[in-house]
């Protein structure tokens, strides 16, 4: 067999353990970068005198670090209760029926992870949701549901909302404020839509009056701590905003940013460190070796000449199948694998043909968050949600979701079409 | 009575098919073996022609092994089967843990086949290396690894057997049942 169709394989046989869910997305990848360590060495890919090297300089240390750096963060200021503050003071702005409530949480879930991971976000809003709707006596369902779903626009909102952001800013070369700038006006184009529609759907809510009388402080535990971590995380987002004045790498930022909470903070860094996510960090690094070997034996060149020889007519269509690929994708497997092997590929074809590799990844970009959507297991945030349901007694059905969510996807990816075709002009 | 690998008979209809199955191979080597040996002696006297049919010693011979093939093969082929589906079971308890859907079943077959062809491409060289015995080695490798993999595409072929009978039947019962419909209506008329 040779070296392409056995690193194919090896890639297949990541995708499936991936999918299927077998073992922890962490040791399907762990797996992978062994097998592709073992195989190159089997097939003169690396040698062994200069095996570390070549598997550090397929690691990208500046998109780790960035994201180690910005899970630090996101759990040091969750931990002060900052976001927990922030939900109660709006539902008791807000008051009135559950449907105002509920609006008033799933405008605040985008926010929230556009600066959190979608998972931290969806545990802290799931259950201030479940608590508010039994104070209303409503049913949280569809809220719980339309929650999950926007922490994927969320996600497209900044460069450290998302893991996939991350990569594709790191890889590509995208600064804090450029990101910003192309990701906002699609991330609020789609909030407001979707915050619209669901408006109408949760209007049956309207009847349900009840007056919200708890202090939003009784969640923060010390206050003191509760303004140092937000000092902190503040300055660390000027920095990363700054970036492009001070040229200093995001990584090293993020991660000089998360030293210093976790000096400055206060708060206990075993407890900190006991609730990051390592299970991503390891699966993103070895995805970066599996990446990698893919490169080096040759299957993404043919990846890459396959693609082109199928849209050499249609150049311009290149951007808008990113997102539908990614975004089918995604629906089924993590979007980091995707996003990491997407790249690469991209990075070809933009040589090829000509097409801006930004706007490329921008298609990465948008097919990567918003696909997550599509399927209840697309995204964990989704998988938290239907947790927080079923602890509630309410076991939803993939027919159901499809019926909540599908129409709502469907039109994201369409004006995140829209938006890429126009992208790639301007760009 | 059903036993804990899901077959009637347990252990016991094992062991008895085990030796079945060995018992009528060994009949049918041996009968093979006899005829091919006294072949030359024997059939070499028989010779003759009826009409334009020319009847010869080896004829029949070949004849007689067909038929002794057939005989034997039908009660090696009924246990072989049996074992088949058994290793199916095995496959599926092992395999398809906890899992309800038949087509991540397949999936996890899939990934079976792949794994396999993956270590038989890592150890060939390997065990090559070996002096004297690598190369019988990797014949005996080759070959387990062969027949795991025809192992898991019965099973993948069985399970898919499973998730198409269902619409396969529904399709035939509702054409069954618009035909019978048709003519009713047709006769009526």
């Amino acid at each position: 067999m040779d070296v392409s169709s056995t690193f194919s394989l090896i890639f297949t046989l990541i995708l499936i353990l991936l999918i299927t869910g077998r073992y922890h997305r962490s040791v399907a990848a762990l797996l992978g970068a062994l097998l592709t360590i073992v195989f190159g060495l089997e097939y003169d890919l690396f040698t062994f005198e200069n095996l570390w090297k070549e598997l550090v300089s397929f690691i990208d240390v500046n998109a780790v670090l960035l994201v180690v750096g910005v899970m630090i963060l996101a759990e040091a200021i969750a931990r002060s209760g900052f976001f927990e503050f922030i939900g109660l003071s709006l539902a008791k702005t807000v008051g009135g029926g559950f449907h105002r409530v509920s609006i008033a949480l799933i405008s605040l879930t985008i926010l929230f992870s556009a600066l959190l991971s979608n998972i931290t976000t969806m545990i802290i809003i799931g259950a201030l949701t479940v608590s508010l709707a039994k104070k209303f006596e409503a049913d949280p369902t569809e809220t719980i549901i339309y929650e999950a779903m926007v922490t994927n626009i969320g996600g497209l909102m900044l460069m450290i909302s998302s893991i996939p952001n991350l990569i594709v800013a790191a890889q590509i070369g995208i600064e804090f404020l450029e990101f910003a700038l192309f990701s906002l006006p699609l991330a609020l184009i789609l909030s407001i839509i979707s915050i619209l529609l669901i408006y109408r759907r949760l209007k049956k809510f309207s009847t349900m009056q009840r007056k919200i009388d708890v202090d939003p402080w009784s969640v923060v535990e010390n206050k003191e701590l509760f303004y140092r971590a937000l000092t902190i995380f503040i300055f660390v987002i000027i920095l990363l905003i700054l970036q492009d004045l001070i040229k200093i790498p995001l990584g090293l930022i993020a991660f000089s940013g998360a030293i210093l909470m976790l000096i400055l903070g206060g708060q206990d860094p075993e407890s900190i460190f006991s609730n990051i996510d390592w299970g991503s960090v390891f699966f993103l690094t070895s995805f970066y070796i599996i990446v990698g070997g893919l490169e080096r034996s040759g299957v993404l060149n043919i990846f890459a000449q396959n693609i082109i020889g199928f849209l050499s007519f249609q150049p311009k269509m290149v951007p808008i199948l990113n997102i539908w690929i990614c975004g089918l994708a995604s629906s089924v497997v993590d979007n980091i694998p995707i996003t990491l092997t997407l790249i690469p590929v991209m990075k070809q074809i933009s040589k090829m043909l000509n097409i801006s590799l930004k706007a490329l990844g921008w298609g990465i970009v948008f097919g990567a968050n918003l696909g997550g959507n599509l399927t209840p297991i697309g995204s964990p945030s989704n998988i938290i949600a239907l947790g927080i349901l079923k602890r509630e007694g309410r076991n939803i059905t993939w027919r159901e979701w499809f019926n909540l969510c599908i129409p709502q996807v469907v039109m994201q990816l369409l004006l995140a079409s829209v938006y890429v075709t126009f992208l790639s002009v301007i760009i | 009575m059903v036993s804990r690998i899901g077959m009637s008979g347990g252990i016991g209809d094992v062991r008895k098919r085990i030796f079945r199955l060995l018992k009528n191979i060994l009949l049918l080597y041996f009968v093979l073996l006899c005829i091919r040996t006294i072949q030359p002696e024997f059939f070499s006297i028989i010779n003759f022609e009826i009409y334009d049919f020319k009847i010869s010693g080896e004829k029949i011979a070949a004849t007689l092994s067909l038929i002794f093939t057939i005989y034997f093969g039908y009660f090696i082929l009924i246990d072989l089967r049996f074992f088949l589906d058994l290793a199916n079971k095995f496959i599926s308890m092992k395999l398809g843990e906890g899992e309800h859907g038949k087509a991540k079943i397949i999936t996890y077959d899939i990934a079976v086949i792949i794994a396999s062809i993956l270590i038989q491409e890592f150890l060939t060289p390997i065990v090559l290396a070996i002096p004297y015995i690598g190369e019988s080695i990797i014949k005996v490798i080759n070959l387990a690894i062969l027949a795991l993999i025809f192992f898991i595409i019965y099973h993948m072929a069985n399970e898919l057997y499973y998730i198409l009978k269902r619409p396969i039947d529904r399709l035939i019962e509702e054409t069954f049942r618009k035909t019978k419909k048709n003519t009713s209506i047709g006769e009526g008329v």
